[in-house]
């Protein structure tokens, strides 16, 4: 176990090294404005260029870069979305609004795809279940984007129940967290409809299975059998599906904070992505990787702890 | 009972004649003819997948859209740049349907002064159908009114956008459709590529195993640690926008699950006895990945093409939101969802109707796998 | 269950209602589009910092409304007084002495000192460093000093910015200006004054850059409010500054700005009465361009194209008539009223609130010299559009290259697709030019993002138009001073046309003895509008009209737009 460990952390540092290479090369590569002022004079601009490094060749470039996150957690400074600032200190602050939304939509969409699914699966071919998949269909179809504007029309505006925006003054958490159900809800429609399409599919396969039958042949009730059986079965491929949810509510919430104006580091990552502020994308890209690879290291192990046959590398 | 010797047969058996034997009617002894013809794999998947109400329903739908997508950009009369800027940003108007009071071509202005509207230059005569409300505010009259844009704008009597038109009042049903035929294109291209490298990648690691595979999952599992939203924007910030850059983007990662099914899929066949069979018989290794193993993946693949082809369309729209998608004037799905949604307020069939047929399209995709994972299944062989 | 579900509910209401209660206080709601990316005002060219440095920030001099709400006129804020003139140059400003920071700390003739002396330091480079030493008025050797090099020093000395006693400044200037220019000079963002602790507090090592006004805590207020809280990419708020020195000119108790990037969300919250000022853009302009609420003016931005004359792709670049045929080419009327959104259309380059500070209170195109030139344009075709002469121009371009006249020209529309307005336009002109050229033309993209445009041109060749909408050098007094931009001597110049006789015109508008003169001014600045639509430039399209709505309960100070004041909006007061 604490090699298989051990293994998993080799493979996600050298992840995130090569997401890091790769965002270096890929982004800095590319033109970027670092004087918006055209009267800079060239002598301050060679200045300015010295410290940044950007007159030594690439690779050099590259030494440094690595060099400053290894050695001093330094990812260099913004340059247009906050200049002079430490790229570190301005994501730091935007974490905890995209933690949070990030974190309840989990939170939600997990048990509410499961319930979901789970009626659309026992109530199959009737009205619960034709509704359901309906609306697993619309929500996985139309992107999120169009669903938040939406919201943001229906539920705080043609019938105000809930704030506009994020509140990133609340007097309370009842108040920051009340305007934060909308960017929620929003970000949970595709994961809820994501898992309850999965969990019909296999529930429906379970439950015609021979195992049912013979559960059922033993005494069990239907429920009994439902429950004991067929529905325990299926959650555990779920586990499947949660390292491209988490992912995937990532990638939504870039698009939602900005139309909920979250401050949070998915606003920021397309704002820096547009602005041509490379230095901050660059350290956004390694921060996003850097998450995903957790929860799959998580999720990973705790799978490998459970379940020793999911094991990479455990034998042919 | 009695054991009979040879030699001690009772009288009454040892002189039966000859004549009274003849040979047994050995009907029952031939094999048992088929009762139907004997048909193949997938031509049974076929059959099953046609006698599932449902899948016929979706590929009728795919189907009817693909065809739409070709012939109603040639249809509509609009080319789909053809702009008419004083015509912007119409309603929708369907002939046949005004006379109910949808898509009519109307549209309620709130809180206008009512002084502009007894401008001829800017309502001309008769496109105030009626006034709404009246009221003061401050010191002007004010009024809500309903108003025939189609007319309100000068468009000709009996010219009809049934979407209405764009910010540049090209038609937007011109341009959904083109842009569907670009999206679909985009999604199975992709989904193609996915499925090539996916397979080939897949194949060799399975089939080979051990160490090439143990180097080759690992090289494919730390590609996967890349979170794909990351790698997307990378590589559309490397490549640019267009629609090849988006095809490459969504390649990058999305080959990896289809390398992982195969690859499965090989380490269950290729230990069964008729593979070893061949094998013995000196069947060369390519024909015995390609010929042998590979046809017992296909049917989870195209299952998981079709869900992955609605999955790209999506995907395509996101990156259009950010403002990486293809380059105008080309529309596409995902384009024309996200400029509807900036004018979502004032505009909403600008949004409705392309979020209307990527619907449609999901659902029929959707399906329509459902219907071929059904069809493809083995063990479901000869079910009707 | 169901019982602490309703309790919860009960807290709830309960909660919401004690925040309803607590808004008695006077709230003033708007919002920005963006964040500030700094609110250090020296070092900022996003018009978005102008926000918090009304609000919190003093300057020399503030523009107050008159009582009467007709015009407006300079009081001295951190000045005691208006500035006196010693000699024709020189002018000396008294400052107050209970002008203070927001701690308490005084500010005197050193803290305005050191803010100049920071503001036009060589090494900081400060990118608003042009707004001090050259904008209404152009102070000595100023200039000279922020953009010295090594090997040809400018002493701080040199500068004509001096300390008289504490509490007295001495201004030299480059020439005579009045006293409403020496007054307006001093009232942007990029002369506040800069808390010298936290500045150089700030300060890299290499003392290249200062993260001052990064955060709330590397800033330092001095004006009528004070920055309360700042959560990045969400909300600004500003509460009353009680070391204020002329508190009864605001009324207003708390100040919010949201950060709202959407324009949905911006409509949604104006219709709910949670916004107290609205800008509709191009996409909703049509659903308020006819509400009484709706007020508009003419801003200080022509949009214009920028042509390229060195591309290498394309043969007639070079060519003088290829750029008339362009100018020509241009239906301003469509493409400022129905892609821009009821804006103005423009076949010339100055603006319409240029020249608007002179002593007659017209603008130059009012003018009778602004007018004529108006008349010129409009003689080709509406706003200088005219397909006959564009085809005239373009077979005549042909000839001169030695072309055949079926060749096929394909352009280049370099711009960044997220500005709507111009990703609208790029997409029409790639329609009309081929109609307008009878095929001849062909237009194709090239789209960029991230950078600006000046930074795009910088790094590629293959261009031939690229929107631009840069005023910066755009005057109120000098109408000819918006021209700054194409001119060779510029550092980086949008452009790569430049004209002999174009910039000898220039430089005579901008001698003393011109500036000087009124007349002779406006009369030189005619021939070089003159000489700038001879030769092209660039291609002028639309002149910017603002639209802007406010709320029912704010109460102006103004009765309409006042040229160079607005409306007054930090000088509201609400009547509920």
């Amino acid at each position: 176990m604490f090699k298989y460990i051990l293994g998993r952390i080799g493979a996600m540092l050298l992840t995130l090294f090569l997401v890091m290479t790769l965002s270096f090369w890929v982004i800095r590569l590319m033109p970027m404005t670092i004087f918006e002022n055209p009267e800079v004079s060239p002598e301050v601009q060679r200045r300015l260029e010295d410290r940044m490094h950007l007159h030594e060749p690439m690779i050099v470039q590259y030494y440094y870069f690595i060099e400053g996150i290894v050695t001093k957690g330094d990812f260099g400074t913004s340059v247009k979305i906050r200049p002079g600032l430490q790229v570190f200190d301005i994501i730091k602050e935007r974490i905890p609004p995209t933690m949070l939304l990030n974190f309840f939509s989990l939170l939600i969409s997990i048990p509410l795809g499961i319930l979901s699914g789970t009626a659309a699966a026992l109530k199959r071919n009737t009205w619960v279940d034709n509704v359901i998949s309906f609306l697993i269909v619309i929500f996985i179809s139309v992107p999120s984007f169009v669903f938040a504007s939406l919201m943001q029309y229906v539920f705080a505006f043609m019938w105000p129940v809930f704030p506009t925006l994020y509140n990133a003054q609340a007097p309370n958490v009842w108040a920051a967290f009340h305007s934060m159900i909308l960017p929620i809800i929003a970000l949970s429609l595709n994961p809820i409809a994501t898992i309850a399409r999965y969990l019909r599919g296999e529930l429906i396969e379970t439950l015609s299975s021979e195992y049912m039958l013979l559960a059922r042949t033993k005494g069990l009730t239907q429920q009994e059998a439902t429950w004991r059986h067929a529905f325990r079965n299926s959650l555990v491929p779920i586990a499947n599906t949660i390292i491209p949810l988490i992912t995937g509510i990532m990638g939504g919430s870039l698009v939602i904070e900005k139309i909920f104006a979250v401050p949070g580091t998915g606003g920021l990552l397309v704002d820096s992505i547009l602005g041509g502020d490379h230095f901050l994308t660059v350290a956004l890209l390694i921060f996003y990787s850097l998450i995903s690879l957790v929860t799959i290291f998580v999720v990973d192990v705790s799978y490998g702890i459970i379940d020793p046959r999911i094991r990479i590398g455990g034998g042919k | 009972m009695t054991v009979y010797d040879r030699d001690h047969l009772p009288e009454e058996l040892q002189n039966l004649p000859e004549s009274g034997f003849e040979p047994a009617n050995n009907e029952w002894n031939v094999d048992e003819r088929f009762k139907t013809e004997p048909i193949g794999f997938y031509k049974d998947a076929m059959r099953r997948l046609f006698h599932n109400r449902l899948s016929v329903i979706s590929l009728c739908a795919i189907v009817i859209i693909i065809i739409l997508s070709i012939a109603v950009p040639n249809l509509t009369g609009y080319g789909y740049t053809q702009q008419n800027v004083k015509q912007k940003n119409l309603p929708s108007k369907i002939p046949g349907l005004e006379g109910l009071g949808i898509f009519d071509g109307t549209r309620v202005l709130t809180n206008i002064k009512k002084s502009s509207i007894s401008d001829p230059k800017r309502y001309p005569e008769g496109s105030v159908l009626e006034v709404l409300r009246e009221y003061k505010a401050g010191r002007q009259d004010v009024v809500d009114v309903k108003v025939d844009y189609y007319l309100y704008c000068g468009v000709p009597e009996g010219e009809y956008h049934w979407m209405g038109t764009d910010y540049l009042g090209r038609d937007i049903m011109t341009r959904l459709f083109k842009g569907t035929r670009i999206s679909l294109m985009i999604a199975a291209l992709s989904v193609l590529t996915n499925l090539v490298i996916g397979i080939i990648y897949g194949s060799i690691a399975g089939y080979y195993g051990g160490r090439v595979d143990m180097v080759m999952t690992h090289l494919a599992e730390v590609l996967d640690g890349l979170p794909y939203i990351v790698v997307t924007i990378l590589f559309m910030l490397w490549l640019g926008s267009g629609m090849l850059s988006i095809i490459l983007a969504l390649t990058v990662t999305g080959w990896i699950g289809t390398a992982r099914l195969t690859r499965a899929q090989f380490y269950r066949y290729k230990h069964r006895e008729y593979v070893l069979a061949a094998r013995t018989l000196g069947v060369p290794d390519r024909k015995l990945i390609f010929r042998h193993i590979l046809p017992n993946t296909v049917g989870p693949l195209i299952t998981r093409a079709m869900i992955a082809v609605p999955g790209a369309i999506f995907s395509e729209s996101f990156l259009a939101y950010i403002g990486l998608g293809i380059k105008p004037p080309e529309p596409s799905i995902g384009i024309l969802l996200s400029e509807g949604q900036k004018l979502l307020l004032q505009y909403p069939n600008q949004t409705f109707f392309p979020a209307l047929l990527i619907s449609i399209l999901m659902i029929a995709f959707n399906m329509l796998s459902n219907g071929l994972r059904d069809a493809m299944d083995p063990s479901r062989r000869g079910e009707d | 269950m169901k019982k602490v579900f309703i309790l919860a509910l009960a807290l709830m209401l309960m909660v919401s209602c004690l925040a309803v209660s607590a808004t008695a206080e006077k709230v003033i709601r708007t919002y920005l589009a963006n964040d500030t990316e700094t609110l250090n005002g020296q070092n900022s060219v996003q018009s978005n910092v102008n926000t918090p440095a009304t609000y919190c920030q003093a300057t020399l001099y503030r523009a107050v409304p008159d009582e009467d709400g007709r015009n407006f006129h300079y009081i001295g804020e951190i000045a005691a007084d208006l500035p006196q003139q010693v000699d024709a140059v020189t002018w000396r400003i008294p400052l107050r002495k209970e002008a203070c920071w927001a701690n308490g700390e005084p500010i005197n003739a050193d803290t305005m000192i050191y803010s100049y002396k920071m503001g036009l330091d060589p090494v900081l480079s400060n990118q608003m460093a042009d707004f001090i030493s050259d904008q209404d008025i152009t102070i000595k050797n100023a200039k000279a000093y922020s953009l010295q090099t090594s090997d040809a020093p400018v002493s701080w000395d040199d500068v004509g910015i001096k300390k008289i006693d504490d509490y007295t400044l001495e201004i030299v200037t480059d020439g005579e200006f009045s006293q409403t220019n020496v007054c307006s000079h001093f009232t942007t963002r990029a002369v506040v004054p800069v808390y010298e602790p936290l500045y150089e507090k700030g300060m890299a090592a290499d003392r290249t850059s200062t993260t001052y006004g990064s955060t709330k805590d590397m800033w330092m207020c001095s004006g009528p409010y004070k920055l309360d809280s700042w959560v990045f990419g969400s909300v600004q708020t500003y509460v009353r500054n009680e070391n204020y020195w002329l508190p009864e000119l605001f009324h207003y108790d708390r100040v919010e700005v949201r950060i709202i990037p959407e324009m949905n969300a911006r409509v949604e919250l104006w219709e709910k009465g949670e916004l107290d000022y609205l800008a509709p853009d191009a996409n909703v302009i049509e659903t308020y361009v006819d509400d009484p609420r709706t007020v508009e003016y003419s801003s200080a931005t022509v949009y214009h194209i920028d042509l390229n004359c060195k591309n290498p792709n394309n043969p007639v670049c070079g060519s003088l008539n290829y750029r008339k045929a362009m100018y020509h080419a241009m239906n301003r009327e469509v493409i400022a009223h129905d892609l821009f959104g009821y804006q103005q259309p423009s076949g010339v380059y100055v603006n319409g609130q240029a020249g608007m500070f002179s002593e007659s209170g017209l603008t130059y195109r009012e003018s009778e010299q602004g007018k004529a030139v108006t008349d010129m344009v409009n003689s080709w075709g509406p706003y200088g559009y005219s397909p006959e002469l564009a085809r005239e121009y373009l077979a005549k371009a042909y000839e001169e290259c030695g072309l055949p006249e079926d060749t096929v020209l394909t352009l280049c529309f370099a711009y960044d697709p997220s500005e709507a307005n111009w990703n609208a336009t790029a997409q029409y002109l790639q329609e009309e030019l081929p109609v307008i050229f009878e095929g001849k033309v062909k237009v194709e993209f090239d789209t960029y993002s991230g950078i600006s445009t000046t930074v795009y041109k910088q790094q590629h060749d293959t261009w031939d138009f690229s929107p631009n909408d840069w005023t910066r050098a755009a005057s109120r007094t000098f109408p000819y001073a918006c021209f700054y931009y194409y001119l060779s001597s510029y550092g980086s110049h949008p452009n790569n046309y430049f004209d002999e006789e174009f910039e000898a015109q220039y430089a005579v508008c901008d001698s003393e003895e011109v500036k000087s003169d009124y007349n002779r001014m406006l009369d030189e600045t005619k021939k070089l509008e003159e000489i700038y639509l001879e030769k092209v430039i660039h291609i002028p399209v639309v002149q910017e009209t603002y639209y802007e709505m406010f709320a029912d309960k704010l109460v102006l100070p103004v009765e309409t737009y006042l040229p160079g004041f607005g409306w007054g909006l930090p000088f509201g007061d609400i009547v509920e």
